[in-house]
């Protein structure tokens, strides 16, 4: 049996498909301004690169903030109830998700069946998720996807207080002025966003293994700030920007 | 919950408040002496005089949410300088007052003779009702209402029936009235009657499916405010509650799938009414209560009825002055939270966390880790404000929700959604 999952975010979306448990293949393309039109787009692009038409596939499952705009899906789920099968399809022994988005975070426990036991989001504030770091990688002039790595080679972190991401951008820019090296600033950065979403964490019994999820978890500074801010070995998932959506395709699979 | 009919008590609703607001206008135009009160100041003993009405500016700013333009009058106390960061009924009332009232369903609230607040709700309340005192130049009477760790102390009792003797002095010095205690002890006796239908009807919630919802209690809370003291508010709420035992006779349920019952805990998010129960609706989820209409009638610690003996109106009154969840601390929110999900059968709740009200708000996080860890019981934090829609979204709020399902329909059924 093949199934898809649509997953479509503020910034990206993402498909997958599953073939009897396996994965077939996931793609990411920006949203842009038209969210069902994304859905139907990813679909088709992965359809075509895997070989498959429509037909072929029995069910299929959207998510993210766009979950009810997929017309051509058979049911609409949460992106915390994908990322958690998402996650555990990928890895049975997970005990916690964190999934940092374009405009969320949240931190999911998940038991030994992969069921959601208990989770966590940031409220309406974009600060600690991929909004935040796209907003600071414009401020400095560099490309979102070198952050990571520049990050790594600090010898030490500047503080970025602030938790508003206007305000800390501000911040970002005087520090910029007063000759702070990029390689800190990113790093303080990171610490931020970090210290934010742990401390968010915190509220939920957070148990190892932790999995970091979203499109925020291919940058490896961030994943390693969280882990030192846990005190605890985080692995960034491989299909990291994909779980959402391979959960979603898993999950089309269970409702037959 | 699918959009209806308006009902017979629906119908009754509006006649009453219509009724209410028209005879506050005729009377204090006519020379009745007007007091506007915050909402848990015992609007009984203005019935222990000829000619005293009273108004209740929570309530009316409440229903300017719930009519669609609660931003637009919050703007009106900006744009003379009130902070986003204040309570939304505080800023609604105080930008209906700008303007005389214009934009209001009810033309305003006639102007005040005396403003009577207490700081038991919040102590915001107490300096929103100053700003009509500095610019009406009108007497301001706070009572004095002591927070509560534990069930209220008997000095206290003794101070808040000592404050009541003491408004009704000012009243009467005020208007040039005389207090009449048998016309108030009736007045009590009216509001006892209301509130023991109002608990027949919230109890209907015990039923599944349930025949109510917590909008319904939200909607028809109004007259428990405005109507105190009145024989209109037993006819009113035994209408209601004989219109939810004729819907489980009929099997006629306003979630009929109903799969999930849930429990509100804060205000009602006025602006919301109609599109959040429709969506809940369609999830199959009902929020069979809430703790801000449960607890009307209460003492701290429960949601059950404080009963009265019919003997010493003071006594009652000054007993359930404090029914109100903000002046509870934590351990007895939890306790009534706690009876109330095994009462109602309840699968989840949701903790709304209100910008406007943060008295309310603040002891959520530990409440809800509470309800998760000793009951077993999912709940959510979703961000609200009770009267301005700008702080609220929709979407943000629904992904919790609907994830709040998720994880109920999940523990159910093992993994399975």
């Amino acid at each position: 049996m093949i199934t898809a999952g649509i997953d479509i975010g503020s910034i990206s979306t993402k498909a997958a498909i599953v073939k009897d448990g396996i994965l077939l293949g996931s793609v990411v393309i920006p949203t842009g301004y038209n969210v069902s039109k994304a859905g139907e787009k990813v679909f088709q692009i992965l359809l075509d690169q895997l070989e498959l038409n429509s037909g072929e596939v029995t069910s299929v499952v959207s998510t993210g903030y766009g979950r009810n705009r997929v017309e051509f899906a058979d049911k609409a789920v949460t992106e915390i109830t994908c990322h958690a099968t998402g996650a555990y399809f990928l890895n049975p022994e997970i005990r916690t998700v964190i999934d940092i988005g374009g405009q969320d975070s949240k931190a999911i426990v998940i038991d030994e069946n992969g069921r959601v036991m208990d989770f966590i989001m940031n409220d309406k504030c974009a600060a600690g998720t991929g909004r935040f770091l796209e907003v600071m990688a414009r401020a400095m002039e560099i490309d979102l996807d070198e952050f990571g790595q520049i990050s790594l080679s600090a010898r030490s972190s500047a503080r970025i207080s602030s938790l508003c991401t206007v305000f800390a951008e501000t911040e970002v820019i005087s520090l910029i002025s007063t000759g702070e090296p990029r390689s800190s600033i990113i790093a303080g950065i990171h610490e931020s966003i970090a210290s934010r979403v742990v401390a968010m964490g915190r509220r939920i019994k957070m148990e190892a293994p932790v999995v970091m999820t979203g499109g925020v978890a291919k940058n490896i500074g961030v994943v390693h700030a969280i882990g030192k801010k846990m005190d605890s070995d985080i692995a960034a998932s491989e299909h990291a920007q994909t779980n959402g959506a391979i959960g979603a395709a898993l999950l089309a699979g269970k409702n037959i | 919950m699918s959009t209806r009919e308006k009902t017979s008590a629906g119908k009754h609703l509006t006649n009453i408040l219509t009724k209410g607001y028209m005879d506050l206008h005729q009377k204090a135009a006519g020379g009745s002496f007007c007091v506007w009160i915050a909402i848990n100041v015992p609007a009984e003993i203005f019935a222990g005089f000829e000619n005293v009405v009273y108004a209740v500016p929570e309530s009316h700013s409440a229903m300017c949410a719930g009519k669609g333009i609660g931003a637009a009058m919050c703007e009106k106390a900006e744009n003379i300088g009130y902070s986003m960061d204040l309570c939304s009924y505080a800023r609604i009332d105080i930008g209906n007052a700008t303007d005389g009232g214009k934009d209001s369903p009810t033309f305003g609230l006639p102007k005040p003779d005396l403003l009577v607040s207490n700081n038991n709700n919040c102590s915001l309340l107490t300096k929103w009702f100053d700003v009509h005192h500095r610019e009406w130049n009108v007497p301001h009477f706070i009572m004095d209402i002591p927070f509560c760790y534990e069930p209220q102390k008997a000095k206290d009792h003794t101070y808040i029936i000592q404050q009541i003797r003491d408004l009704i002095g000012l009243v009467e010095t005020l208007s040039g009235q005389s207090f009449d205690v048998d016309r108030y002890t009736e007045a009590v006796h009216f509001s006892w009657e209301g509130i023991r239908q109002w608990k027949r009807f919230l109890d209907m919630a015990r039923h599944t499916p349930s025949p109510i919802t917590a909008f319904d209690s939200f909607v028809h809370m109004a007259p428990f405010l405005t109507q105190r003291g009145k024989p209109v508010l037993s006819q009113h709420f035994s209408l209601l509650a004989d219109e939810a035992e004729k819907r489980i006779a009929d099997s006629d349920f306003p979630v009929p799938n109903e799969t999930y019952r849930l429990f509100w805990d804060n205000i009602a998010p006025w602006h919301q009414l109609r599109s959040m129960s429709k969506r809940l609706g369609q999830l199959n989820a009902n929020i069979v209560g809430a703790s801000y209409t449960s607890c009307m009638g209460t003492v701290e610690g429960s949601f059950g009825l404080y009963e009265w003996d019919e003997k010493d109106p003071f006594d009652y009154v000054a007993r359930t002055m404090n029914a109100y969840m903000c002046p509870h601390g934590m351990e007895l929110r939890h306790a009534a939270m706690k009876q109330v999900i095994e009462d109602l059968t309840i699968d989840g709740v949701i903790f709304a966390s209100n910008r406007s009200c943060k008295p309310y708000s603040i002891t959520q996080m530990d409440q809800q880790k509470q309800i998760s860890e000793q009951l077993g019981v999912p709940a959510i934090l979703i961000e609200v404000d009770h009267a301005d829609v700008r702080k609220y979204n929709e979407e943000n709020a629904f992904v919790r929700i609907e994830a709040l399902l998720e994880t109920i329909e999940s523990r159910r059924n093992k993994g399975h959604i």
